[in-house]
């Protein structure tokens, strides 16, 4: 009878009913469909998903929450979500001046971000998460108006969220959080100077490049998000070691596929910006980086006093830079594309 | 039997448990509740206070209190009162004028308040009276003041267009902007049905006296006076949304201010009035947004058991194009029209279109504005007829509900004919919102 | 009875107090257009103080619209049945219907606003992200007025079932909705 329990494990599958923090429309709801797919390809069939989009079965905002409650059996958002009960869930999504995309990669598989991460929705939301979508770089700055030096933020009328918001008060940037359809409109109509928002290949297709001028870039440290999926802990915990295991090659797979997918969709849509909209394209004045770089350091250690998670995760990007810092310069001149997309005859 | 078929049929026991009395929010709430717990299980439990948490926390509900307010308090501004002198004096001397100047003050009225009730009570009050005592036709006379009052909710600003942009996650300032146009073209339309009615049979509405006509400089001065607060509005309200200076709910603030104004130009301005205002005010919020609750609750639920799903694969599975799957929407708007209420409608068919619209690549904003056009069609058809009700309740003993329901019949034909205009020339819908963009 | 009268005076004072928020929440909001237009400074809490107050507003007077009758019902149909049947129809109604939401709201919003206080949970939409826990406690608050006011009218829609007709007149029956919107 023993083999026929056995038997009975190997066939028990499981449906996880689950629903992501955006709509349809949005390009990460497909990348959740895609993960979806591959979680039930990895396991051999064995997990099956139902995926739904924002509001469907519980509110946008709440789907850590309820995921936790065990309302729906996943729940799909950025970190950023989490702060409610996790402050410092925030630094995993949107902190200007720490990490670059695939340095946050690195990071999270080597450098100890994966345990932290694990660890605040192991405590704070009853949930374990996989890291699923690795968002390209931000645009740092849509603007109307040139930075030339730091005193040009001051006064700067910016829609702005989050953490890269927070630091921009410092800077007397006037700083308006509005939802995403009022942006452009606002823009358009000068209630606004400047925004940030999302990638340009996300934000290109709601007219972002259409009422935008300048598009500023930050040389080395754009801020990126990121997207997890949290899994009910209670149903994670149930599984056998073998389908775990699995699903978490789903999840980095699906992180590296992201990741290169949005850096070739950025490609395509900057080239439309510049050559249909007329963007300008603009590096961020070396001065302003660092003044901003700055400011955001003094910021996070600030709030770190006051939040251990935050102070964890600082800790560790610290070790992080001493132990590979140095290493990854040579994987960055390795990588390094520069304007050579392509060889033509005559190119040197 | 799937979990999605007992979804069906927990949406067709709400809309049973409706029409036979149950108080609508209680009903959307509760009955997705007892199927919840047989279908999806304890789970269904934590769901209910998150839900409510999430549409607490959900910003374009704002627009809804800060509308109503502003129509309450409009109430007491006398903006009616003076609009209907000047129309009674430039439409009065014509065939059916007064019929005519009922709708005419509406329309311009509609543009400053968005609630059907204070509509149709105010516009009642005033034009009423006036048109039975001259021996207008019943059916008419009380016709125009229903409509006229439903106007209100179809030129922009509009509770109904709020809770439509909140369930569809339209933009409620795109969907004002869209409106405008075949708001005050119903309205025209309403015009142009009563005078040819008059012409043909001018025994249904005398002109006015000559002894009771004013000319001249005198109408000019009545007329100006009588427009000056409304546009001041309207500027505000609605040119502040167009401008694109201010969202949907910081209009409403916007208008809230005006109507304050206006009371204290009045000299109206006393605790009495604004405590009666305040009242309205919370009886009209809550009333609209605890059925706006059940209503999450219920597409909560509703989606959970996989009825979203089964029926958009019934609808698709008719395989009716993009013109014939709006048709066929429409109509179910229309059929559940007579027996239910709309601010229900909006919450349960909602969630169950938006996907399908999504899938058939139809603009939402033009999905929206034929949704509520239609919607509005379900104020006057017997037997729940909330223009009906309301109408009843300050009419003459007389005026029986039949007349009522009569008093409706024609136009509904009119808004019949409305629908079909938009389904034929979309860019009445689009045209504006595309100058915004 | 002197239960249910009390039962009254509470949903009657909360109304009578959250009336008022219309009011707040129209101050609060023109602020921020000051703010922003004449100063262009605004405020990092006008968006969310927004939305607690209307969203306030709306639950706290569920139990005044209960005592008011002014729950929307569509009572076309139900006004056609006799009078002894319509109150036998309510108490089914709320037995069936408005007393199990109600416990489900105040046990389970309990819980998780409870759930919220030990977390000390902050808005994760705002930049102000202030603490929303108090919010949550809206939620069981405000059904447990709406629902003593149920359980008010329930009492009564018994007592006037078997009242001698001649008394029946002093107990208000329930169906006299208002309409509004
Ligand atoms: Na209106
Ligand atoms: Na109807």
């Amino acid at each position: 009878s023993q083999a026929i329990s056995k038997a009975e494990a190997a066939e028990e599958t499981w449906t996880w009913k689950g629903q992501a923090f955006c709509s349809r429309a949005n390009r990460l709801y497909e990348l959740g469909e895609d993960f979806g797919e591959m979680i039930t390809k990895y396991s051999n069939g064995r997990v099956k998903i139902q995926f739904h989009q924002a509001g469907e079965m519980v509110p946008a905002g709440q789907v850590f929450d309820a995921t936790g409650q065990g309302i729906i059996d996943f729940g799909q958002g950025c970190p950023c979500l989490a702060k409610s009960k996790a402050y410092a869930a925030q630094w995993f999504c949107d902190a200007p001046g720490s990490q670059s995309p695939i340095e946050k990669i690195i990071w999270y598989y080597n450098g100890g971000g994966k345990e932290i991460l694990e660890d605040i929705f192991h405590k704070k939301y009853n949930s374990h998460p996989l890291f699923m979508i690795a968002i390209t770089a931000e645009i740092w700055l849509y603007s109307n108006k040139k930075i030339n030096t730091v005193d040009d933020l001051k006064g700067l009328k910016m829609r702005a969220a989050g953490v890269r918001g927070e630091v921009l008060t410092k800077f007397g940037t006037s700083v308006v959080v509005l939802p995403e359809g009022e942006m452009v409109p606002a823009m358009e109509r000068k209630v606004i100077d400047a925004m940030e928002y999302s990638s340009i290949n996300c934000t290109y297709p709601v007219g972002f490049c259409d009422v935008t001028k300048y598009l500023y870039m930050h040389p080395t440290k754009s801020t990126s998000p990121i997207n997890i999926w949290a899994i009910n802990l209670d149903k994670w915990n149930k599984l056998p070691a073998d389908i775990k295991k699995s699903i978490e090659k789903a999840s980095r797979d699906a992180t590296l596929r992201s990741l290169a997918w949005g850096i070739e969709q950025d490609t395509l849509t900057l080239k439309k910006a510049v050559e249909e909209k007329k963007s300008e394209v603009l590096v961020l004045p070396s001065d302003v980086i660092k003044a901003f770089d700055e400011a955001s350091a003094d910021y996070y250690y600030e709030k770190a006093q006051k939040d251990k998670d935050l102070a964890r995760i600082l800790e560790s990007w610290a070790k992080f830079k001493k132990d590979y810092g140095k290493y990854g310069k040579w994987m960055d001149y390795f990588n390094m594309t520069g304007d050579h997309i392509g060889l033509v005859k005559g190119d040197s | 039997m799937g979990a999605e078929t007992y979804a069906l049929i927990m949406l067709g026991t709400i809309v049973f448990a409706i029409v036979i009395g149950v108080h609508v929010a209680i009903a959307l709430s509760a009955i997705p509740l007892i199927f919840g717990l047989i279908f999806m299980g304890e789970r269904v439990l934590p769901m209910y206070p998150v839900q409510a948490f999430g549409m607490m926390s959900n910003y374009p509900f704002v627009a809804a209190p800060l509308f109503i307010y502003m129509g309450a308090l409009m109430e007491h501004a006398g903006v009616a009162e003076k609009l209907y002198d000047a129309f009674y004096q430039l439409l009065g001397p014509v065939r059916g004028g007064l019929a005519l100047a009922t709708i005419g003050m509406a329309i311009i009225f509609g543009a400053c308040t968005g609630i059907v009730g204070a509509g149709v009570i105010l516009i009642g009050l005033l034009a009423l009276p006036s048109m039975l005592s001259r021996g207008y036709n019943k059916t008419l006379a009380t016709g125009c003041v229903m409509v006229g009052g439903g106007l209100g909710v179809m030129i922009p600003p509009s509770i109904m267009l709020i809770l439509y942009g909140c369930a569809a996650g339209v933009s409620i300032s795109q969907l004002y902007i869209a409106s405008a146009i075949p708001g005050v073209l119903l309205g025209l339309m309403y015009m142009a049905y009563v005078y040819g009615w008059a012409v043909v049979d001018p025994s249904i509405g005398k002109p006015i006296q000559e002894d009771e006509r004013i000319r001249g400089k005198e109408l000019l001065n009545l007329v100006t006076k009588s427009l000056v607060p409304p546009v001041v509005l309207i500027l505000a309200v609605m040119g502040s949304i167009f401008f694109g200076l201010v969202g949907p709910s910081e209009a409403g603030a916007m208008g809230v201010l005006g109507s304050l104004g206006l009371i204290v130009l009045a000299g109206r301005m006393n605790l009495e009035v604004l405590t009666k205002a305040t009242t309205s005010t919370l009886k009209i919020t809550t009333a609209v947004l605890m059925i706006c609750l059940g209503g999450q609750l219920f597409t909560g639920v509703f989606i959970s058991m996989g009825g979203d799903a089964a029926l958009r694969k019934i609808i698709l599975g008719f395989q009716f194009g993009q013109m014939g799957t709006i048709i066929i929407m429409l109509l179910i708007v229309w059929l559940l029209g007579f027996v239910m209420d709309w601010i229900a409608l909006i919450f349960i068919l909602v969630p169950i279109f938006s996907p399908l619209i999504a899938t058939l690549g139809i603009d939402p904003l033009y999905f929206a504005i034929l949704f509520c056009s239609t919607l509005e069609i379900s104020n006057m058809t017997p037997p729940f007829a909330y223009s009906a009700f309301y109408l009843k309740t300050i009419a003459p003993e007389d005026v029986t509900m039949g007349v009522l329901y009569r008093g409706c019949i024609p136009f509904f034909f009119v808004n019949t004919a409305m629908v079909i205009l938009l389904l034929a020339f979309p860019s009445l819908i689009l045209w504006l919102p595309s100058l915004m963009r | 009875m002197k239960f249910l009268d009390m039962i009254d005076g509470i949903s009657i004072w909360s109304g009578k107090i959250v009336r008022w928020l219309a009011m707040v929440l129209s101050l609060v909001v023109l602020y921020e257009i000051i703010a922003r237009y004449v100063f262009n400074a605004p405020t990092i809490w006008a968006f969310d103080l927004a939305m607690m107050i209307s969203s306030t507003m709306f639950l706290m007077g569920a139990a005044f619209i209960q005592y008011q009758k002014g729950h929307i019902r569509v009572d076309v149909i139900f006004n056609m049945l006799p009078a002894r049947v319509r109150s036998i129809l309510d108490i089914i109604f709320f037995l069936l219907f408005f007393f199990p939401f109600i416990g489900v709201m105040i046990w389970w919003g309990t819980k998780i606003a409870y759930g919220a206080w030990i977390a000390e949970e902050i808005s994760n939409t705002s930049q102000w992200g202030e603490p929303v826990y108090h919010w949550r406690f809206v939620i069981p608050l405000a059904f447990l007025f709406f629902g003593l006011q149920g359980v008010a009218d329930f009492v009564r829609l018994i007592q006037s079932l078997f009242a001698s007709p001649d008394k029946k007149n002093e107990i208000p029956v329930s169906g006299e909705a208002e309409k509004v919107a």
